[in-house]
């Protein structure tokens, strides 16, 4: 587990999961993806709390993919978390999600998103924009050095 | 002004030599009663209370009045005949005591006649003292019987006006509904209206109205009797009265009652009674705090319903998707990778992936329909040249072999909500467009007209067409005339444009024939000046 942490997904859907995975694969973005599937097991491992109580939380992703429509702990209350506390708030957000609903784009925003994509139907626009937000983030972004 | 009839009169009890020396009297007032009128007249111009009164007469009336009351009195002393001129005197009482004129004012009256008279009793009467006395005896028994006969008249008539004027106080005193009090200089009640129910009479008459009080009102209503009596001023105060474990509120006016020497002696207290109109606006409070909580509780049940169309909404955006994707997703994965060119095969995955992208933008329509319910009119003046150009323009930005004409005639300016309209064109060009995909030239012809307060537009194409028998289920959702395999399509489009064009308070109609073409054509209202 001392790998760097590229990207961790949290996505509660294992079918979107496993085409997210699958797209990220095909451009070879996915050697060291964390998946996992409800809010408050992204808050665990990202803080180091709970069954993620051992890990080394310096060890952060370099892209989080976020569902917002999830079990327990919702992924605009994730992002939320993230982005208040100055260890995790400028680890890049990427949210995907089938909402097209106003209000949560704009309270992603809000939070500090760094993208807002919605999940097409279609497989090849869905696999073009995951492919392309992760060469995106993962190559070309450069985040601040802390 | 009211008039007392008189049914009676007045019969005197002369005797043949009282007629006798009447006669006397009467001659020699006849002879000269003219002059002395004048002389009298002309004194009394003047005169405060006398004056006005005669100027309202002019000379030739005052003259044959006088012929006739002269007349009247020939009647009576030669031959007998009473009757007329004691009616005459009782009217002339009667108008006196209407006219406010006081009894005494009228005896000064006849008084200077007596004066003026008496000059001409010494001239013609001269030779004979006996003459002289016999004539004043005349005179006297005259004036005494006309002097009866007014007062008589006068007096009846002043009681029955006192008592007229005490009905209509009576009417309007004990009838009011506001409380009326009178009192003395010394604050003390002499009379009331009425007396409330937990008083006797004996409570109140007579006993000062500061012991009515509360305590804290006591100075105002002290200083409001002061300066009424003292001042003669009158004022406006509230006042709260105990009625035993009650409060009573009261708005009172205070004024002066004057006496005939212009001394205040009472005054008059007017109190109305708020509790009343306390009562009315508590009760009107009371109506509009329930009013309210039923309009909060409307509102919140509605916001309820909203709130759960919302989440059935976002549900439906969110959670109809995902399977979609997924099936759509993991099709291309076996296609591309299992398929291994069976040609069977692929084709039944083509057919999945392309039912779910349909199924893809039913959803997406639908949330669009629903989404508009909801949405806002922002409305300004809207160029439909420059809008129907845009639209036209994006639709055709793919090249394609396809024969295209759209004509553009005149386009007038409309009132609605910009980017609503730009859908409901889009929408029905869209169709146009698609409905003459078959056509080897697509003629398509866009243009508006005014129509009294509305402008109709119409877009006309040589395309496809529809029958007029199934118009009823053009513009429902989901309602389609041609099979998705012939033309493409969701069935909310025109569904779309008529919430729209509903929403504008416009109206949605079309026209068609199979094969034919179409034309659409809808309302807007125009722009306000």
């Amino acid at each position: 587990m001392n790998d760097p942490i590229e990207i961790l997904l949290v996505e509660d859907n294992s079918s979107d999961a496993k085409l997210t995975i699958r797209a990220l694969k095909e451009k070879n973005l996915c050697n060291n993806l964390v998946h996992l599937t409800d809010g408050v097991q992204a808050l665990d491992f990202l803080f180091g709390r709970g069954t993620y109580a051992d890990r080394q939380i310096e060890n952060k992703p370099k892209i989080i993919l976020l569902d917002l429509n999830m079990p327990k702990v919702g992924g605009l209350e994730v992002l939320k978390e993230i982005r208040s506390d100055h260890k995790t708030q400028f680890i890049p957000v990427v949210v995907m999600t089938s909402s097209r609903e106003e209000r949560d784009i704009i309270e992603s925003y809000k939070l500090g998103v760094n993208s807002y994509i919605v999940k097409p139907v279609g497989f090849d626009n869905f696999f073009k924009a995951v492919s392309e937000l992760g060469l995106y983030w993962l190559l070309l972004n450069q985040p601040p050095k802390l | 002004m009211e008039t007392l009839s008189i049914e009676h009169s007045i019969s005197p009890n002369f005797t043949k030599k009282d007629i006798e020396i009447l006669k006397m009297y009467f001659e020699l007032s006849k002879k000269y009663n003219p002059v002395i009128s004048e002389a009298l007249t002309a004194d009394l111009a003047d005169h405060p209370l006398w004056g006005p009164l005669m100027k309202q007469q002019t000379p030739e009336q005052r003259k044959a009045q006088n012929e006739r009351s002269l007349a009247m009195q020939h009647a009576a002393i030669y031959e007998g005949k009473w009757e007329e001129y004691s009616k005459d005197l009782l009217a002339q009482g009667v108008m006196y005591a209407q006219m406010n004129i006081s009894y005494s004012d009228w005896y000064e009256l006849i008084k200077m006649y007596k004066d003026y008279l008496l000059p001409y009793i010494k001239k013609d009467f001269a030779d004979s003292a006996e003459k002289a006395i016999l004539y004043l005896e005349g005179l006297s028994k005259f004036i005494d019987f006309a002097m009866y006969g007014i007062a008589e008249a006068y007096f009846a008539e002043k009681n029955r006006l006192i008592q007229a004027n005490e009905e209509r106080f009576r009417a309007i005193f004990y009838n009011s509904m506001d409380h009326m009090t009178l009192i003395d200089r010394n604050a003390r009640i002499i009379l009331v209206n009425r007396i409330p129910s937990h008083y006797n009479k004996a409570d109140v008459i007579g006993k000062s109205i500061l012991g009515f009080q509360t305590a804290e009102n006591v100075e105002t209503v002290k200083k409001a009797v002061h300066s009424v009596f003292e001042q003669k001023e009158s004022s406006v105060f509230d006042t709260a009265h105990l009625a035993g474990e009650n409060k009573l509120y009261y708005s009172s006016s205070i004024s002066p009652i004057y006496s005939e020497n212009g001394e205040v002696n009472a005054a008059v207290i007017i109190s109305r009674d708020l509790s009343l109109q306390k009562e009315a606006e508590e009760e009107v409070k009371e109506l509009n705090r329930s009013l309210e909580i039923k309009v909060e509780e409307r509102t919140k049940e509605l916001r309820d319903v909203v709130k759960e169309l919302e989440s059935f909404s976002y549900s439906i955006s969110h959670d109809l998707r995902s399977p979609l994707r997924a099936i759509n997703g993991f099709t291309h994965i076996l296609k591309d990778s299992y398929a291994d060119g069976n040609e069977e095969a692929l084709d039944a995955m083509d057919e999945i992936i392309n039912n779910t992208q349909r199924m893809g933008h039913l959803i997406d329509d639908l949330l669009e329909f629903s989404r508009l319910g909801r949405a806002e009119l922002k409305k300004v003046t809207v160029d439909m040249r420059v809008l129907v150009e845009t639209v036209i323009q994006e639709l055709t930005r793919v090249p394609s072999e396809r024969k295209i004409d759209i004509t553009l005639q005149q386009m007038e300016k409309v009132t609605g909500d910009q980017n609503l309209l730009k859908q409901v064109l889009v929408n029905i060009i869209d169709n146009a467009l698609k409905y003459t995909s078959k056509k080897e030239h697509t003629l398509i012809e866009i243009g508006s007209y005014a129509d009294g307060g509305n402008i109709i537009c119409y877009v006309k194409d040589n395309g496809a067409g529809f029958d007029m028998a199934y118009y009823g289920k053009l513009f429902g959702v989901f309602q389609r005339l041609h099979s998705a395999s012939e033309y493409e399509g969701t069935g909310v489009g025109l569904a779309l444009v008529q919430k729209i064009i509903t929403k504008h308070s416009g109206k949605v109609w079309a026209e068609g024939r199979v094969g034919m073409g179409a034309t659409f054509y809808f309302s807007l209202p125009k722009p306000r000046k």
